[in-house]
């Protein structure tokens, strides 16, 4: 019957829809391409020749700060101070000649860059207000660590000085390291990004001090945005914002002008971009539209999820009880699907009914179908002339559907009407 | 003097009285809910730390301490990740009372054309409705520890006004034969109301509800259920539920018993595998379901499963589902049924059992056949939703199966081309792999009004040679929304052409042999769905089909359904 046909359609149907589904996807919090330089100032090698980190790192002095010390110690590069320029100056300064010419630094730590023996922080611990209260007596906010200074777009990452509001040995903490024990916060580890992931990438652009109050003047939290940051527990597992977080207010004419509204891509992107692919992607939309994986598969795929989350379900479909168990019927009794159309109730049903009886059961029992079908159908009116003569006509296009509610041995032979079978 | 005296007393003790430090309430200091960090300017640090703090209060309804609770009085209160508006009317999901009612009403229509029918005369008006109205309506209310903490209840009602019907209504339904107030749930549960840590695991349910074994089980009876951290274990019994229509005697309805286990190993830090068995009797009927579900990465997970009809294997299935993002998603399904599997569901085993639905549904015992189907899902550019599957059926037995064998393709694609207007296609294609009647030497040509040899149904050839050879339908839409709880408008036709069988020949009539074998139409429909507060929904849709190849009497059908929702 052509099926070979059928299967070759079919096979490159999925192909291309498979290969569709394989393609980036924009990014929106992308894995950023960190700059790494192992072998600038490599701590690992300091410390195998038996420094300790109060060897280079004096009270509140940059190492080499006062005129190169202690990295020209004797034991140490002494010799290299005393020829010409050559790599060892170019692990700090970008240029350096003899004469006393421009001896500006390199960037250290490089901003964004990868970061040698990472401090372990977790924010959860330090924005823990009941921990905080009993350790210190009073609760972190975020600007306590995170300054914003007004000539950058965005709060400074904090350094030793903010620690040691806290940290510092005079302040006496029970079960925190103090500033003196170094290596209770940098254990050699491997080399982290300091933002290895980001929402602000590409074409976007955002500043921070332009995210301090909304229209109305009421003051932007930086949880709002930086929700993940609260509870995480590593250096590593922190979750940049997302669109999500940035929807809640730009879609709202009260704390966003309109020129600002998400409709507006210049907003945060660069460039306005005519055509499909720049119309606003789905988690740029506001809380009220369908949610972001309520596919078209998700109409008939949804029973894992619905299972695993049943009270994110009941947000929106208000007939639900609310319990976590047993509730597929709360929905599927009531909810008529897309395609039950007049004529499905008519005519159509019977074929997917017999070759997907389980979807058909989803939501009815057997008795369903015979409430119907044990009625006499419209088709069927014209009393003796019908039954004596013209149901031939009408039988003659389906006779199958006259078998959904006849036995032709029951209803058609047994009157001595009609022979039963073709055969001689 | 003494009166002097009395009065200065007085005022001295009044003085005193007024000097005195006042009683003090009683504050609870003790912390209830933890701020979120709010921007303000660090203190001074102590050098001795405080008493420690008490541990936060709980109580049995979960955690006093709300770790995003706002703060009363706080400047910096977290900012809703949506509009106030936007939230108003969706519920919390840990709301208490739950109650919506739905109010509406349909209006059904056919009018007749005037055109005589394949089978008669034109329609009559003394046969046949043109118009049915009918009102509807529907009840949720549920609670949650609402009155005592472990205990729940729900309540799902339908109820209907349709006026009855002496003749042929425009559209088959069936309101004349089933009641008119159906409740669908109403149940009462307790859960964790004894003390101990396996006692609070318990949660009894009972009432008329649904549960999920081999198959949804409508039941009134009680479930009683144990949910440990890898263990759940359930148990009902009860009385099948019939469709409102009480097509059998009453109390005629067997009783049906199940017990539900499942272990889910990867709780026990084990490897992610999940085994789930249920064993469960209707009357005299023994049924068997047994599953396994292995989780070998996040997002994937294949599940294996078998079932047994009275000690027979009925079904086996296999399928994967692959979640590759969260709107890519595939799906591949494997299942092999046998005789002994059920139709439709388990009260559809034995015709002859008490209670067994199925008078007017003449559908033989299934036959061994294979089925397997492929369906997937993605967006494209975040706006280009794709949808796409295949299915096909496989006649293992000489004898076909009343579902005879098929392939069916399908696929449905939806655009957004604007911020708030969305286009959409689907498509449907299936061939059935039916015995042509040309070869099997049953084809028929009238001669005559003489009555024609019918196919034999004990002749599995025969049977199968008859009905559709193949449909293929499409449809597309377009859609306006200003926000799902806003206002949403939607458009949408279809098309329809069917092909059938030839098995019989008529050569005489004005019919014509083409008619005999295609079937083409169409329809659609039109839909709005405001919300008019932010608790009151008004939903309508109209329905239509153009005329009908295969019901030339009357012009096609018609459907207007109106429908009030409200929500507290």
């Amino acid at each position: 019957m052509g099926h070979r046909r059928w299967i070759v359609v079919g096979a490159i149907a999925i192909a291309v829809a498979a290969a569709g589904a394989c393609r980036t996807r924009r990014p929106t919090r992308a894995v950023v391409e960190v700059p790494d330089e192992p072998a600038r100032l490599p701590h690992d090698l300091h410390a195998a020749k038996g420094l300790l980190c109060a060897d280079c790192h004096a009270e509140g002095v940059r190492p080499g700060a006062n005129d190169h010390a202690p990295c020209d110690r004797g034991q140490c590069h002494d010799a290299a101070f005393q020829t010409a320029p050559g790599p060892v100056c170019e692990v700090c300064h970008a240029t350096v000649d003899v004469t006393g010419g421009d001896k500006g630094l390199r960037p250290y730590p490089l901003d964004g860059g990868m970061q040698a023996m990472p401090s372990k922080f977790a924010h959860a611990r330090h924005l823990d207000p009941v921990r905080l209260e009993r350790a210190v007596g009073f609760n972190l906010a975020c600007i306590d660590c995170h300054t914003q200074r007004d000539d950058r777009d965005a709060p400074a990452a904090p350094g030793h000085v903010q620690c040691a509001r806290c940290h510092a040995p005079e302040v006496g903490l029970d079960d925190a390291p103090a500033m003196t024990d170094c290596d209770r916060c940098h254990v050699p580890t491997e080399r982290v990004a300091r933002h290895a992931r980001r929402l602000i990438t590409g074409d976007l652009h955002f500043d921070h001090r332009n995210h301090v109050r909304d229209a109305r003047g009421a003051l932007i939290s930086c949880r709002d945005c930086h929700e993940g940051a609260v509870g995480s527990k590593l250096r590593t597992d922190q979750v940049p914002p997302s669109v999500r977080d940035c929807v809640g207010c730009h879609d709202d004419p009260e704390r966003v002008p309109d020129q600002m509204r998400m409709r507006m891509c210049e907003t945060c992107h660069a460039n306005r971009i005519q055509g499909i692919g720049s119309l606003a992607p789905r988690d740029h939309l506001p809380g009220t539209e369908r949610p972001v994986d309520h596919t078209i598969a998700f109409r008939f795929d949804h029973a894992e999820q619905a299972r695993r989350d049943a009270a994110r379900c009941g947000t929106c479909h208000t007939q639900l009880s609310g319990s976590v168990v047993d509730t597929c019927d709360e929905c599927h009794q009531v909810m008529r699907p897309h395609d039950h159309t007049v004529t499905w109730r008519e005519l159509d049903h019977g074929g997917f009914a017999l070759s997907d009886s389980e979807r058909c059961a989803t939501c009815h029992v057997v008795d369903y179908c015979s409430d119907c079908h044990r009625l006499r159908p419209r088709s069927h009116l014209g009393g003796e002339r019908f039954a004596m003569l013209e149901h031939g006509d009408l039988a003659r296009v389906n006779p199958r559907s006259c078998m959904t509610c006849h036995d032709p041995v029951r209803d058609c032979s047994a009157s001595g009407c009609h022979t039963i079978g073709f055969s001689p | 003097v003494t009166r002097f005296a009395l009065v200065a007393l007085a005022v001295c003790a009044g003085a005193g009285e007024l000097g005195a430090e006042p009683a003090r309430p009683v504050v609870d200091l003790t912390l209830k809910r933890r701020p979120g960090p709010r921007d303000l300017r660090m203190r001074t640090a102590q050098t001795t730390p405080p008493e420690p703090a008490p541990a936060p209060e709980t109580d049995a309804a979960g955690p006093a301490v709300e770790p995003d609770a706002p703060v009363e009085g706080d400047v910096a209160v977290t900012a809703p990740r949506a509009t106030k508006a936007d939230l108003q009317g969706i519920r919390r999901a840990d709301d208490r009372l739950v109650f919506r009612l739905d109010l509406g009403f349909a209006v059904d229509g056919g009018a007749i054309s005037g055109r005589r029918a394949i089978a008669g005369e034109p329609l009559r008006d003394n046969d046949y409705r043109e118009v049915r109205a009918v009102g509807f309506g529907n009840l949720f209310a549920g609670t949650r520890g609402l009155f005592l903490p472990p205990l729940s209840s729900y309540v799902s009602l339908g109820f209907r006004v349709a006026p009855e019907l002496n003749s042929i209504a425009p559209l088959a339904d069936a309101l004349d034969s089933t009641e008119d107030l159906q409740i669908r749930a109403g149940w009462a549960e307790a859960a964790g109301f004894l003390p101990g840590s396996i006692g609070r695991r318990l949660r009894v349910r009972a009432g008329r509800q649904y549960a999920y074994g081999p198959w949804p089980i409508h039941f009134d009876g009680a479930v009683v259920a144990w949910t440990g951290k890898a263990l759940r274990i359930s148990a009902l019994a009860g009385v099948r539920v019939d469709e409102y229509a009480a097509q059998g005697e009453p109390g005629s309805f067997p009783p049906i018993t199940a017990l539900i286990a499942s272990v889910d190993l990867g709780a026990l830090g084990r490897a992610p595998i999940t085994l789930r068995g249920t064993g469960m009797t209707l009357g005299s009927k023994r049924f068997a379901d047994l599953e396994l579900g292995y989780r070998p990465r996040r997002g994937l997970v294949v599940v294996l499963g078998a079932r047994s009809n009275a000690d027979k294997p009925a079904r086996e299935r296999a399928q994967v589902r692959a979640q590759i993002s969260d709107v890519t998603h595939v799906v591949v399904e494997a299942e092999h049924r046998h005789a002994a599997d059920w139709r439709w569901d388990m009260s559809y085993v034995d015709p002859a059992a008490p209670g067994a639905a199925r008078p007017y549904l003449e559908l033989p015992a299934t036959e061994r056949q294979l089925r397997g189907s492929i369906r997937g899902g993605t967006v494209l550019l975040d706006n280009i939703d794709l949808y796409a599957r295949a299915a096909a059926a496989i006649d293992l037995e000489e004898r076909p199966d009343e579902t005879t064998g098929y392939v069916e393709f399908g696929g449905a694609a939806e655009v957004r081309v604007r911020r708030q207007l969305t286009l959409s296609a689907n498509v449907v294609v299936r061939d059935y792999e039916l015995t042509d009647p040309m070869v099997l030497g049953t084809f028929q040509v009238d001669e005559g009004n003489l009555a024609q040899p019918l196919v034999d149904p004990d002749d599995p050839f025969e049977r199968s040679s008859l009905g559709q050879e193949s449909f293929i339908e499409g449809g597309g839409g377009m859609r306006f929304t200003t926000g799902a709880r806003k206002f949403t408008a939607s458009v949408e036709g279809y098309y329809r052409r069917a092909k059938y069988s030839r098995l019989y020949a008529e050569v005489t009539t004005m019919l014509g042999d083409l008619l005999d074998r295609f079937d083409s139409r169409g329809g659609g429909r039109i839909a709005l769905d405001g919300w008019m507060t932010s608790k009151i929904r008004l939903h309508l849709d109209y329905d239509l089909s153009t005329s009908l190849d295969h019901a030339p009497e009357i012009n096609g059908w018609k459907q207007l359904r109106v429908l009030l929702e409200g929500n507290l």
